[in-house]
């Protein structure tokens, strides 16, 4: 085998490798064609380049690993613990609003279809007790007052109303919303004719006897004039019951002045501090 | 360098990094701590590095990677292996011109073995494997130049004997 030239190897080498111009490459590749000796050199030459494509890949699990992928933070105890809670509030929530709506729909049927007692009349008086009248009261007290006069004789008939039996006491004061105050009374008063309300819905009115508003002459529950004085909060016996307990001896009492033939004069006291309701009876049975 | 941008390294290049640490340390595991360690190297210092030369920066992690690799190795042992090597090679029966360069190959010196591949594998120019392998263009060129001769001489010897 003939030796060739380590030049002419380089040579040979450069032309592979791209590195000759288009007139070097010619001449090269013409001495080349000349010889075979050449031809050899440069097929073996040829044959030293590696194969781009080549076989060899990482395995994919391996690959995988080095991809950096977003952080996910994982739905823990916590946070599901957190969505429950907030889908049962909400699903509470939905039920509790239904429910109330329910009442207040119920509540004003019930008492317009109440038939229980027909020739009862029991209404707001138009008269206003005044601070004046109860002169015996100390000034640093909530109290209002409110007066009911039974006009019909048949005062025998005078039940509390089945209605309130289906719902706790603060139902009664919250959702019997039937009596309006005066526009004229002290601000205070529209906050507590819910609560006078709720005790007066007690009362069992049918249906056609129910008060007549004197200044409109509509049908609907009269404005029950409210007087709130400021005067201290008596300790009495009825501060610590409960609001149901309350509402049961206040019909209790008026149906046993009303039984007499007398007026029930009623103050409805409302402690601030301790936002609790009571009453006295002013007349005395 | 962004995280898509890092990933997408990941897919193009991470079969390149394999092979070239493969083939130069030959052997699986350590070939897959180069990539790894590679990798994770470029992922730090991400913010640094500019999308255009991210293959070129996660080549030259590797290759310091094998170098040091090689360093460790003790030198004598493998030039007398590369010389062992090529008589081993020599007494194989031919199966083809892949194995045979494959075989060839795997006798060449380190250095000579790694811009070769950097060369065809990868496509680089002369300076780019010189800014990997830390040499100079010149000196790329002759190692790729005796390295190839040193195949040629090795096919030219089997291609005799068949």
């Amino acid at each position: 085998m003939t030796e060739i030239s380590e030049e002419m190897q380089m040579k040979i080498f450069d032309l592979l490798e791209g590195n000759l111009s288009k007139t070097e490459a010619d001449q090269i590749l013409m001495e080349i064609n000349r010889s075979d000796v050449l031809k050899e050199e440069y097929q073996l030459m040829q044959m030293t380049y590696l194969p781009k494509k080549d076989e060899v890949a990482l395995p994919l699990p391996f690959r995988k690993s080095l991809y950096r992928r977003a952080t996910i933070i994982p739905l823990g105890l916590f946070a599901r613990a957190a969505a429950v809670v907030c889908l049962i509030g909400a699903g509470s929530y939905v039920f509790y609003n239904t429910q109330q709506d329910q009442i207040k729909e119920q509540i004003p049927k019930q008492i317009a279809n109440n038939e229980g007692v027909k020739n009862d009349i029991i209404k707001p008086i138009d008269s206003v007790i005044t601070s004046d009248e109860d002169g015996n009261m100390t000034k640093s007290v909530s109290i209002i007052k409110s007066k009911i006069q039974n006009n019909n004789p048949n005062y025998s008939t005078i039940k509390r109303k089945n209605i309130t039996r289906n719902y706790n006491d603060s139902d009664i004061f919250r959702n019997v919303v039937r009596v309006k105050p005066n526009a004229n009374t002290d601000t205070f008063a529209p906050v507590i004719a819910p609560v006078i309300a709720g005790v007066i819905a007690g009362v069992d009115v049918g249906k056609n006897n129910m008060a007549t508003n004197t200044k409109s002459n509509k049908r609907s529950w009269n404005p029950v004039e409210v007087i709130l004085i400021d005067e201290p909060m008596r300790d009495t016996k009825t501060n610590t019951n409960s609001q149901a307990s309350l509402a049961s001896r206040f019909f209790k009492s008026t149906k046993e002045h009303i039984r007499r033939g007398q007026t029930p004069d009623i103050d409805i006291k409302f402690n601030r501090r301790k936002l609790k309701f009571d009453f006295d009876f002013v007349s005395h049975l | 360098m962004t995280k898509a941008e890092y990933n997408e390294c990941v897919q193009l290049h991470s079969d390149g990094v394999f092979r070239y640490a493969l083939k130069n340390l030959r052997d699986k595991d350590e070939a897959m701590d180069i990539v790894q360690a590679s990798f994770e190297k470029l992922w730090v210092k991400r913010d640094r590095v500019e999308y255009k030369t991210m293959k070129s920066y996660l080549f030259t992690i590797a290759h310091n990677a094998i170098v040091d690799r090689w360093r460790i190795a003790n030198r004598t042992t493998e030039m007398s292996e590369h010389q062992e090597n090529l008589q081993v090679a020599s007494n194989h029966e031919y199966k083809g011109l892949k194995e045979i360069i494959e075989q060839a190959f795997a006798t060449l010196p380190s250095i000579q073995r790694s811009v070769i591949m950097l060369r065809d594998y990868e496509g680089y120019s002369y300076e780019e494997i010189g800014e990997i392998t830390e040499l100079n263009p010149s000196q790329v060129k002759v190692y790729i130049f005796r390295g190839r001769k040193t195949l040629k001489q090795f096919i030219g010897k089997l291609e005799a004997l068949v």
